[in-house]
């Protein structure tokens, strides 16, 4: 056996307040493979990651040994180091915008890397960055090397960044969720393109990610991370087929059925028509955009354009697209946030309940969506007091938090205290405060990890069974949507272009559109 | 999610912030212990005139910090001037503060055209320098610190406002907000409630460094003559009756010229500190 291009001995991360993180991990990559690295968040795997590049913070303590083609990256020192990143090794990140310098041309952000580690002269590495860009699919290279990050769309910018890892022709080419800020049409051809061009070069992948449907087709072996533990490896095929390890069992079993290779689970019953709750009738909105120049003409968005459907009572209803498609804003015209330029939504199953206690939201960001300076009392109390309903707050809110299943100290507490998908269940229950019949959650899952995000979804269909709400469901993430809806509706570019019984429509869908979503979920090989 | 982990996060950076807080605190909090004292013991009277000890060097027996030419004593000026330094700049910041974050907080909320002509008039009044306004109100009413603190205060509102308002922003675009405006909080209950205690620690770094500018700017409206009158003493105009006597007793202008210097460093150093020990963002290891 030839000796691996990466080995890892008994690395172990740990804070100087003593609390491990990284315990004891070890595994070796071999020239040319393409490894996923998959945990949940807080299981070490980005540590793991940066321990590599030598990029730990500096109040994290590593012990153990990293080598990479024989040589202790462990014991190299911060200008040795430097040479390796990039050259030998070289990482892309989660967020493009954030990881590409937005004042510096995309161009020179490429052609810097073969200036530094490899003296190219910058003219000639211009064109060389230029031809890269091309590699990686970046529509017309030859203009695009001029552009600014911001001028560009998430996927192009994640191909720049892709770019740059491979300019050098590293060894290594470390991934973080290199696809979790993007669309998922763009997930699926960015993420191919990155196993194309690493196989094309034999460059070593570590692909870290928490979706395991994506590390399925882009990844011959797989590690899984736990708590800071290696819980298990293997051939990616036989660990996702054949999971030893009841926490890998449990990943597996969270992978919603649309993301898998058979359509295992039977059809569904059609479901039921129902008396209307809300209806949307030629709903249009428009936003005007700032002037691009002084005293020229003012241009303008078309959001929502021309929107019809209604949600029956105790429904639930998904609104899938992707980002700028519009369910944002169907979402805040539900709310009465913001109002529709033309046409009209009614409620026709409020009765003379107050819209605004009636109609509540759940939001994305577990971390945005509470105010950080209240304790979790306030928090949940705050919609009773803003209505004005009367009874016993404390009571309401212990109550709640029994029903989304937090214990009741948790009222004295800020928000800072909890996990992401604590938060998010404390997000619910202040939803839930003023009795709701409407429940409107934009993407309430798709900032949590796969099993949290499993928990918070069968809590949300108990309360839904429980209070008998009617459920506008917003997401970019399909599966998730054909789990919990009953009916769903596809945006692309502001219009509804399909709509029908959830099963059938991800299922067997009849529009161009919705077809080449549905073909971009990534699943389970 | 990947683990959110700060990439750069420089720990020798943090430490010498730290550095920063605990020696501004010492400085302002040496400064508010002088000016208290002084309430209640000071060497000698500061404003006794005494012919016979006029013009004593430093670290003369009895006076540390020598006379100035009435023979008053320095060291127990200095420590009653101490008091009009942080009266004024509690005087002025506090102007700045009770009027610049209801405005730019209420700038923030409306957005659109209103937000633009009251930022603009913040801009045409932070184009006109501080002191030239104060000199003018001086002039208009009478001599004294408090119509010079007045203006001094009123310059700084835009200051103020700004701070507030690009705060406010990043706040109001936060899913607490939406919510609490979904059911139907109004725009001052959400500024109060939700915004301002999010926001508190920028203002709060923003009152000190102006603390700062206060101290400054009343030393250098009582060198001018118009700031704090006679008798009462003040830092600024210790330096201006220093100023004829330079040659013959230097020790009259370096100490009320290094009070004012470590003032406005204590506060600067603290409000630094402050950034850095109130910014959430560079809590490590906490959850």
């Amino acid at each position: 056996m030839t000796s691996p291009l990466l080995a890892v001995e008994d690395l172990t991360i740990t804070t100087r307040r003593g609390r491990t993180l990284v315990d004891g991990v070890s595994f070796e990559l071999a020239r040319g493979s393409r490894t996923g690295l998959i945990g949940e968040s807080g299981s070490g795997k980005s540590l793991t990651a940066l321990a590599i590049l030598g990029l730990l913070p500096d109040n994290l303590h590593a012990s153990g040994a990293i080598t990479l083609d024989g040589r202790a990256l462990t014991s190299m020192d911060d200008r040795a180091l430097c040479a390796v990143r990039g050259n030998d090794v070289s990482m892309v990140f989660q967020e493009p915008m954030t990881a590409l310098n937005p004042v510096m041309r995309v161009g020179n952000q490429v052609a810097e890397a073969l200036v530094r580690h490899r003296g190219t002269p910058r003219g000639e590495a211009l064109d060389m960055a230029a031809e890269l860009l091309g590699r990686v699919g970046v529509d017309e290279p030859g203009r695009r090397v001029r552009s600014f990050p911001h001028e560009m769309s998430g996927g192009q910018r994640q191909r720049v960044m892709i770019a740059m890892a491979i300019a050098c022709g590293p060894d290594l080419v470390i991934a973080d969720e290199p696809t979790t800020a993007l669309d998922v049409t763009v997930q699926a051809k960015v993420l191919d393109m990155l196993s194309e061009q690493v196989r094309a070069a034999s460059t070593a992948l570590l692909l870290i990610t928490h979706d395991l449907p994506l590390v399925s087709g882009a990844t011959d072996d797989v590690l899984v991370l736990r708590e800071g533990r290696l819980v298990e490896r293997g051939p990616t095929r036989r660990v996702f087929a054949e999971p030893t390890n009841p926490h890998t069992r449990t990943l597996v079993e969270a992978v919603p059925p649309l993301s898998r290779p058979s359509a295992a689970t039977g059809e569904r019953p059609e479901p039921a028509t129902r008396p209307p709750m809300v209806a949307l009738e030629s709903v249009r909105r428009e936003f005007r955009l700032p002037r691009t120049r002084p005293l020229g003409p003012r241009d303008s968005l078309v959001a929502v354009d021309d929107i019809s459907f209604r949600i029956g009572s105790g429904e639930t209803y998904g609104l899938v697209g992707e980002s700028g498609s519009g369910k944002t804003t169907v979402a805040r015209m539900l709310m009465g946030l913001d109002t529709p330029t033309s046409g009209r939504i009614t409620w026709h199953g409020l009765g003379d309940a107050d819209p605004r206690a009636a109609v509540q939201m759940v939001f994305q960001d577990p971390m945005g969506s509470l105010d950080p300076r209240m304790r979790i009392l306030d928090v949940v109390a705050e919609p009773l007091r803003a209505l004005g309903i009367q009874g016993d707050q404390r009571a309401r809110v212990e109550e709640l938090l029994d029903a989304v299943h937090l214990p009741r100290d948790a009222t004295t507490k800020y928000p800072h205290e909890f996990s992401g998908g604590e938060r998010q269940r404390i997000a619910i229950a202040r939803a839930l405060a003023p009795h709701p019949k409407v429940l409107v959650a934009d993407e309430p899952v798709s900032a949590l990890d796969m099993s949290v995000r499993e928990r918070t979804l069968t809590l949300l269909g108990e309360l839904r069974e429980e209070f008998g709400l009617t459920m506008l469901f917003i997401s970019h993430d399909l599966s998730v949507v054909h789990e919990v809806c009953d009916r769903v509706g596809v945006l692309h570019h502001g219009r509804l272009v399909e709509e029908g019984p959830a099963d059938a429509v991800l299922r067997t869908p009849s529009e161009a559109y919705t077809r080449t979503l549905v073909e971009a979920i990534p699943r389970l090989s | 999610m990947s683990d959110q982990v700060p990439l750069q996060l420089d720990h020798r950076r943090r430490r010498w912030r730290r550095t920063n807080l605990v020696v501004g605190a010492l400085i302002v909090g040496t400064v508010v212990a002088t000016a208290l004292l002084s309430f209640v013991w000071t060497p000698y009277d500061p404003t006794a005139i005494s012919g016979a000890d006029a013009l004593l060097p430093s670290w003369s027996p009895g006076h540390p910090m020598g006379t100035d030419a009435f023979g008053r004593d320095v060291l127990s000026q200095l420590m009653v001037g101490a008091r009009s330094a942080l009266f004024v700049g509690v005087l002025a910041v506090s102007i700045a503060v009770l009027i610049g974050v209801p405005v730019g907080g209420f700038a923030a909320a409306r957005r659109g055209w209103v937000e633009d002509a009251v930022m603009r008039l913040a801009d045409v009044i932070y184009a006109f320098p501080a002191v030239l306004g104060a000199i003018l109100l001086v002039a208009a009413l009478e001599p004294g610190i408090g119509p010079a603190m007045i203006a001094i205060g009123v310059a700084y509102v835009p200051i103020v406002a700004r701070v507030t308002r690009g705060a406010s922003l990043r706040v109001l675009e936060l899913d607490f907000v939406t919510a609490a405006r979904s059911y139907g909080r109004t725009p001052s209950f959400i500024f109060i409630r939700h915004v301002l205690p999010n926001i508190a620690s920028v203002l709060i770094v923003q009152a000190t460094v102006l603390f700062a500018l206060a101290i400054l700017a009343e030393a250098a409206l009582s060198f001018l003559g118009i700031g704090t009158q006679p008798p009462d003493p003040s830092w600024g105009r210790s330096l201006r009756d220093a100023q004829t006597l330079v040659r013959i007793a230097p020790g009259l202008a370096l100490w009320p010229g290094a009070a004012i210097a470590l003032t406005v460093l204590g506060f600067n150093l603290l409000g630094d500190g402050l950034r850095d020990a109130l910014d959430p963002r560079l809590e490590v290891d906490r959850s």
